[in-house]
Order: structure tokens, then sequence, then C-alpha cells
């Protein structure tokens, strides 16, 4: 027997569904996802409580106990944002409560919402796996394969054209004359192979970063939670993913996801080495044929005189369609776009497949978290998102400078 | 009978407003009519009643409906049964019993609790019972709520049927809103009925004519002509508008009751809000009384279990549930430094119970200036058990901490009041009893809600309706504000404002107008200035 709560708690749940997926908009948005990592494969929001209002009185900052104790001693206190995980207990009417989403579904309004298209393996001739699947048909084969029900219909066209159909047919065992379907051999279908070619669905992905002074902590963050989301998001789309870091100063060496994210900073920079370090790669380790390759580089725009030239060629000669999927380019808060390294491949670099993009305006940081999470939501958007004509992306950054 | 429930009594069983349930134990059923005596014979009233054993996921099913499993459809019951389940897998609360203030009363055992926890439960629900019958607060409820709310279900499930469940819903969730304002006082009023025809309950004013002499009938259009009844129905007309102006005198807290009666709704919604309305007095007592209620059941368990050694019962030895019993009281009146409102009702009994065995109370005892005279105060009246009693019949929870929340009960007991401080600490703030008694009076004062009345219906002659929120050193909660008065406006059809104040007594007005319901807030000088 149903039980009369399963419709209500449905009802329930529908509001809840929709009440949720409006808050995971709002925080795509804003962009203040970005700012969450996921964790098994959840990403926690937090979503207004659902209540009924009614008019009742705000928190109050005192109440009443009981228990041992003297004027002034300290009884509680509540957990402090900031120090540690994990928000106020949601004691005030109208706080928000946590709830797990999957990240699938995360992403999912990702792409509605920052209009990401999928990401395509590049076409190349080496196939991970050749199937046969019987979807087709043919006019000739082997008995075996011989499709009745095509050829049935076949015959039955045939003769409803020519007429025959209304013949009939005096048949033993039937009481009244009937009409009959006779296929002849050009009315014949066989069931036909046909080859699906599965592409190769491993995909590398080479974060790399400059290790000057100048990006800082608060830079290597930004760092840290743009790529977390482009690494979920392309993983995503391929079975196999392999992550490379590569930090550099006048040197670059491939480094482990800890040390990556964490603020070091080394001499110069000069960054085609990075470029360099990750072309070598593709020799040995990667081979462009059988691997997907993505490649995000995060700068703050300074860079070694003349080098500028050296890592616009090298990403005009080692990183072309045929061999990158995606090279991405983020300058994070640089001084000046003048000179920077963003400026210089914005206008040598013509191959479809680099894209380029600013975190936050120029020379400062952005003054609060929301523009911090606006900031990094347009930068991912524009370097996962479709392909816009660049140069007029680079028209109001320009402007925005002078 | 059927083997899951035991009755008391011989109640009228009502038809399809349980739920299955499950067998009941032997061995329970065995000591049920035991409690029941014991119960009986200690001093309670209780109903006829009814025993039925259910497994978690149903007695939180009729939890979740708040004791009625048979009423309106709405996702509201969801959210609570979503609560009581999730609460209940992670461990954080679990329901014991359920009873209902219904003749027959109803009483739900959970069938995962021990046996000592069951009898418990079953000596707490019937002082929950005896309360619900003698309270006079709960006098004027309907003890027939099962049918009334089952036939409120039948009548809103044929109203979604006919206008369509999603928008019967969305006027039934701006009703729950409005729900809190009204008045229990009402329910003793002698219920009004809205005449049918409100035309012809009208009283009529009829043009006055001048008398035209027998005989001279010819002259009737010359004496009263057209042009002076004309005069005349201008007149009434006038008189009229201003009755009809007239009607509402004074303030009123039975907002919910205003609407009903006048809002311009069409008949389903009028219907609706009625209903809900009558259901929204019927629980009203239970908010006035919480404190009351479970103090006078813990007491009355208590006294049964601990004190006339019920705790034995079914147990190897007489004794022997005790400790089970004892843990089971912790896990509710436990809580360090929290104000545990369980707590605070069964101390207050626990300390009228003694005071009046002691014969502390009365004018000698109240002038006695001598502390240790006072202390060793003992007459040996044993008037104890008949002034809980009395103090169950006649008191509310207000009424109650004002009556018998003495500086004596306050220290024994250790309250103290504290204080939220910026960096997120709670200090102890002070030990004065006035202050704390007057923290928790104004706790309790109106059910625990704010005070809201309805000062206007007509204000500035535009139909506005105006309510004012009587401050008493409390704000309100501003996100709620808003929607409330969204759906009053949407209710109302015309523009609502809320005149309150903020924290450091600043008169703020909430209006909601135009409709979109746009809810905008500013202070009483601005509101004053703007544009007619």
């Amino acid at each position: 027997m149903p039980r009369r709560i399963d419709g209500d708690h449905k009802d329930f749940q529908d509001v809840y569904g929709g009440i949720r997926r409006k808050e995971l908009k709002k925080y795509i948005k804003n962009g203040s996802i970005f700012r969450n990592r996921g964790k098994n494969g959840k990403v926690v929001v937090t979503i207004p409580k659902i209540d009924i209002p009614h008019i009742v009185y705000g928190e109050s900052d005192g109440g009443v106990g009981r228990g041992q104790g003297e004027k002034g001693d300290v009884i509680g206190k509540d957990p402090q944002k900031g120090d540690g995980k994990g928000n106020k207990a949601g004691q005030d009417p109208g706080d928000g409560i946590d709830v797990a989403v999957d990240l699938e579904e995360v992403l999912k309004f990702m792409k509605e919402e920052l209009e990401l298209p999928d990401m395509k393996p590049k076409p190349s001739d080496t196939y991970e796996e050749v199937i046969k699947k019987y979807n087709n048909i043919s006019l000739v084969g082997p008995e075996s394969l011989r499709h009745n029900g095509r050829t049935l219909k076949q015959a039955l066209k045939r003769q409803c054209a020519d007429g025959s159909i209304n013949k009939l047919h005096h048949i033993p065992g039937f009481a009244h004359p009937v009409r009959l379907i006779t296929p002849i051999n050009s009315d014949k279908r066989y069931r036909q192979f046909r080859e699906i070619k599965i592409p190769t669905s491993s995909a590398v992905i080479f974060f790399a970063r400059d290790g000057s002074a100048s990006m800082d902590q608060y830079k290597c963050d930004i760092v840290s939670d743009m790529s977390w989301w482009i690494d979920v998001w392309i993983r995503q789309f391929y079975e196999r993913v392999e992550r490379v870091y590569v930090w550099h100063d006048t040197v670059a060496k491939e480094v482990d996801e800890k040390k990556f994210y964490k603020h070091r900073y080394g001499g110069g920079t000069t960054c085609s080495t990075a470029l360099k370090l990750v072309s070598g790669m593709f020799e040995n380790r990667f081979d462009p044929l059988k691997w997907n390759i993505y490649l995000f580089y995060f700068t703050d725009g300074e860079n070694w005189d003349g080098d500028n030239e050296v890592f616009c060629k090298m990403l005009e000669k080692d990183f072309p369609p045929e061999v990158v999927n995606m090279a991405g380019i983020a300058q994070i808060m640089p001084w000046r776009y003048e000179n920077s390294l963003k400026q210089y491949v914005d206008e040598r670099s013509k191959n479809k497949n680099i894209k380029t993009t600013q975190v936050g305006s120029l020379g400062m940081s952005p003054t609060n978290d929301e523009e911090r999470d606006k900031s990094i939501r347009a930068s991912i958007s524009e370097l996962l998102g479709k392909s816009k004509s660049r140069d007029s992306n680079n028209h109001w950054r320009t402007s925005g400078y002078q | 009978m059927r083997q899951n429930r035991f009755m008391f009594g011989s109640p009228l069983l009502m038809g399809d407003s349980t739920v299955p349930g499950v067998p009941m134990h032997d061995e329970f059923r065995k000591l049920l009519p035991e409690i029941f005596r014991k119960v009986h014979d200690f001093g309670c009233d209780f109903p006829p009643t009814v025993v039925e054993m259910l497994t978690y996921d149903e007695i939180s099913e009729i939890a979740a409906y708040g004791g009625f499993p048979v009423r309106y459809p709405h996702w509201r019951w969801g959210m609570e049964y979503e609560e009581l389940q999730q609460g209940y897998m992670h461990g954080m609360h679990r329901i014991y019993e359920m009873v209902v203030n219904t003749d027959p009363c109803y009483l739900y055992c959970l069938d995962s609790n021990t046996l000592v926890d069951n009898v418990t439960v079953v000596a707490h629900a019937l002082g929950h019972a005896d309360f619900f019958k003698n309270n006079i607060y709960f006098g004027q409820t309907s003890q027939n709520m099962m049918n009334e709310l089952a036939n409120h279900g039948t009548r809103i499930r044929r109203y979604m049927s006919r206008w369509g469940k999603e928008r019967v819903t969305e006027f039934i969730d701006h009703v729950l809103r409005i729900e809190t304002l009204i008045d229990p006082s009402k329910a003793w009023e002698p219920k009004r009925y809205k005449e049918g025809t409100t035309k012809d309950s009208r009283k009529y004013h009829h043009p006055s004519r001048l008398k035209v002499e027998d005989g001279h009938d010819y002259m009737e259009e010359y004496i009263n002509t057209d042009e002076w009844i004309k005069k005349q129905h201008e007149k009434i007309e006038k008189i009229e508008a201003a009755e009809y102006l007239d009607m509402f005198v004074g303030s009123t807290k039975d907002i919910m009751g205003f609407i009903r009666d006048n809002a311009p709704l069409k008949p389903w919604e009028s219907d609706i809000v009625s209903m809900l309305y009558d259901e929204s007095m019927y629980f009203a007592p239970q908010r006035m009384t919480k404190v009351c209620n479970e103090a006078h059941a813990s007491w009355i368990d208590y006294h049964i279990i601990s004190r006339q050694g019920l705790a034995g019962l079914g147990q190897p030895d007489e004794s022997s549930g005790i400790i089970e019993y004892a843990k089971h009281k912790m896990g509710v009146l436990g809580g360090k430094y929290s104000m545990n409102p369980y707590k605070l009702g069964f101390s207050l009994f626990c300390d009228i119970e003694e005071r009046w065995n002691k014969g502390q109370f009365g004018s000698e005892w109240e002038e006695c200036a001598d502390i240790r005279k006072k202390q060793d105060w003992d007459l040996n009246l044993g008037l104890g058990h008949d002034k809980v009693f009395e103090v169950r019949k006649l008191y509310n929870d207000l009424t109650l901490i004002m009556e018998f929340f003495t500086p004596e009960f306050c220290e024994k007991y250790e309250f103290f009041e504290w204080k939220k401080y910026p960096n997120g600490e709670y200090k102890i703030e002070s030990k004065d009893s006035e202050r704390i008694k007057a923290k928790l009076v104004a706790r309790h004062m109106n059910g625990g809600l704010p005070e809201i009345r309805l000062v206007d219906p007509n204000h500035k002659g535009k139909g506005i309706l105006f309510l004012q929120h009587a401050f008493s050193g409390r704000p309100l909660h501003d996100a709620y504000v808003g929607p409330v008065l969204e759906s009053l406006r949407k209710l109302w059809k015309n523009d609502v404002c809320l005149s309150t104040r903020n924290a450091s007594g600043v008169e703020y007005i909430y209006r909601c107008v135009g409709d979109d319901c746009e809810v905008d807030l500013m202070t009483r000088e601005d509101y004053e200035e703007l544009p007619k």
C-alpha cells in the first residue's frame, strides 16, 4: 500500500530539487563555485533552508541557561569563520544548509551556464579499437544474415506496386482464400556490419606556471582553483587523463602537484623554457598521435626581454592544432598589457587552438572575493568556451588600461 | 481486536485514521493495564486511549503530519518527514512517542524502544493525554479533530482536482505563512458565522417620505418629488459608506481571521483560509503550553516509574529498570548550560510539589525574612500532589513562569543569563533572578512569537492593511518579514505595511506594494514623506 507520506515527500523533493537547481546555477553564475573543491566526487554548496516563513524574532545575542558558573565565565564559543572548516551551525532561522552535489551535476550546469562546448578528441589516424556492429542493411549477403522483416516489407511494397497482392490464394487448411506475400530474390535484404572506430581516449594536461617572485600565494591560489576545475572539466571527456605539472624560473622542471601550487620562487623568468620542457615530452612520453594534449600556462605576464618572441615562435612551431588540442594562456593580474606575454601571443600567434585570457584587472588584486570569483569565472569560460575572435577581446582590455 | 493495538476504555474508533503498525509484544501488552491503572490511580483523568505500536518509519510519518495522518497533501509534511528521517539516520534525535489531542486519544509507541522505555513512554504519554483533557487552554479545541482534518483533506483534494494541484498548493503556501498571525483567545468568543448573503443582513436605510394625507394620493409625486428622493438616496449612501468604514474598531491580533472574513477571495480560496485558520487555532494551545505540557508528563512518568516502583515492571527485579529509566530521563532533560525547556518545566513542577508539601507558600512564607527559618520551613502539609494537578489545569507557560519562578528557585537550579560577544564567545552575564525571569517571560509571551496587530485595514483611506509590531526589545527576523508580507499582499490584494523597530529602537516600516509585491524598508519619517 502506498503510504500517504510518499506523495508529500515527493512534492517536497521537487520543491527542494527546484531550489537546489536555482542555487547551483547562481553559484556557477557568480563564480563562487570555483572556490569550492569537490571531495569524493561531490561538491558542497550552501542552499537556503527550505522553510515556511513566519513572522518570528531575529537571532538574539543573549538568553538564559543553567549550570554552574560565575559572572564572566565563558560557557561556549561559536566556531569562527575562517579557522577550520565549516560554517556556523544553522541555528539562525533562514540560514543555509550545506548539501553535497554530484560533480557531474555541477559540470552539467556549468556547461549550460557558461556555454562550454564539449571537448573533442583531435582527428587522428590511430584508433584505440575498431568494433563491428550490425546496424546496416545490404542487398547481398549470406542467407544466415537475412533480415526477414525487411525482406517481407520489401516484398509487400513490390506486390502492392504491381497489384499482385490482391490475388487470392486457396491454401489448404484455411477456410477462406487469403492474400500472400512471396519474396523473390530481389526482395531479400541482409544484415550488414559497420566498423566503428573509437578514437584514442587518453589525454594529458600540462599545467605550467611561471615561478617568478611576482607570482605570490594569492595568484597561486587562483592558479590552483582554475586548474582544478579545468582538470575536472577535461577529465569528463576522456577515459584516461594524465597530468604533468611544470614550474619554471630560468629553467623549467617537472614538479608534483603539491609543489606546483605552493608559492616559491626562483631567479629570473624565461617562459619559453616551460614550452621546451613540454614539447620535449612529446617525443618519448606523450606521442601526439596517441594522446590528446592540453596545455595551460599561467603567468603574470612578465618575461625576460626577448623571450616573448621565442615563446611565440615555439608556440607556433611546436604546438600546432595537429599536435595540441588546446593551449590556454592565463595571465593573472599583470602589471600592464603592453609587452606582456599575452599581448605577444595575441598578436603573433594565429593558431586556432591557442586561447588567452586575463584574470583580474591590471596590476591589482580583486578587492573582494566576489570580484575574484567573477574574474575566474570569466577566464574559465574564455579558456574553455567557444572560441571567439580574440581581437575583439583585446580591444576592451587595452582600452580599460588607458 | 487487532494484534497491534491496545485499547483502554471503550474508544469509538475512527475509520482510516491510522497506519498499519506492527504487532505488539505480548510482554508489553500484558503490562499495559497495570500502567493505565497506576496512572489513573495517581489522579490522572485521560480519555479512552488507543495504544499502537509502530516502526520508526511509521511514527515519523505520523509525526510529520503533526499526529494526524489524514491531512491535506502538502510538501511541508514531506519536509518534516525528511528531517525526522535524516535526524534518525544520523543518530541526532529520535521520537519516542506521539500523542494526539483527540477523543479517543491515540498513543503511538516505537517498536524499537526497550521495554522500560515503552513503559515510561506510556506513562509519559498518559500525562499528556491528561493535560490535553484538563488544561483550560485546550478547553475549546475540538476533540474530534481526526475527522475534521480528514474532511479538510478531502475538501482540499477536491479543490486540487478542480483547480489544479499547483495552483492550490501555491495558495496554501501563502496562507501558511500567516498561520501564526492569529489570536488564540478568539476561541472563547462565541462563534459568529458569516451570513450567507451579506446584502440581506445589512441594515437597510430607506429614504424617508413626506406624508401625504389620505385621499390625496394624487399629490404624491408633487410632495415626494424625484429630486427629493434622489437627495435622500445620496444621504443614505454616505451613511452606509460611513458604516462600512466603521466596521473595524480598535486593533486585533487575529489577522488571519480578518483576512478570512474580509479579503476579496474566491469561494474555494476563502474555504481554504477558513480551514487552515481552524487548524491553526487547534494547534495554538499546544504552542502556548509546551513547557507545562512536557513538565506535567515528565512529572507523571517520574512519579509512576521511580516513586511508585513501576521501574521493575516486566523486569527480573523490582528496581532493575531504574538505571535505564534514569538514562532515558537524562537524554530528555540533559544538556550542559543549555536552556532545556523540558527541564525548566520539570524542575518547576518538582519545586511546586516540594513547596506545597512543606507549606512554603502564602503570605506568612513570603513575609518571613529569616533565611535559616525559611530553609528549614516544613509544615508537612502534603498538598504538593493536588497543587501540581491544579497547576496543570489552570496555567500556561507564561503564567507558570510568572507565578512560580521565584528567586529561590532560580538560585537552586543555577540559572544564569548569558550574552554573546562579538568574538563569538558566550559569557555568563548575570545571575540576577529578576532579569532572568524577565527574559523567560519575554520568551514565552504570545507563545514565543512577536505580537503583530492589525491597527488599520483602511490606512490612508486606500484600503492599505497596516500592521503594527508591539515592540518589546527584540527585532524581527528580517529575512522572513518580506515573504510573509508578500503573501498577505497576495491574499488581501492591496498594499500591506508593517511597522516595527530595529535593535536600537528606530521605527521602520516594511511596505509591500504593487501587484509584483515588492517589499521595501524605510524609516517612519521617510514613510510619512512619501507622495500621496
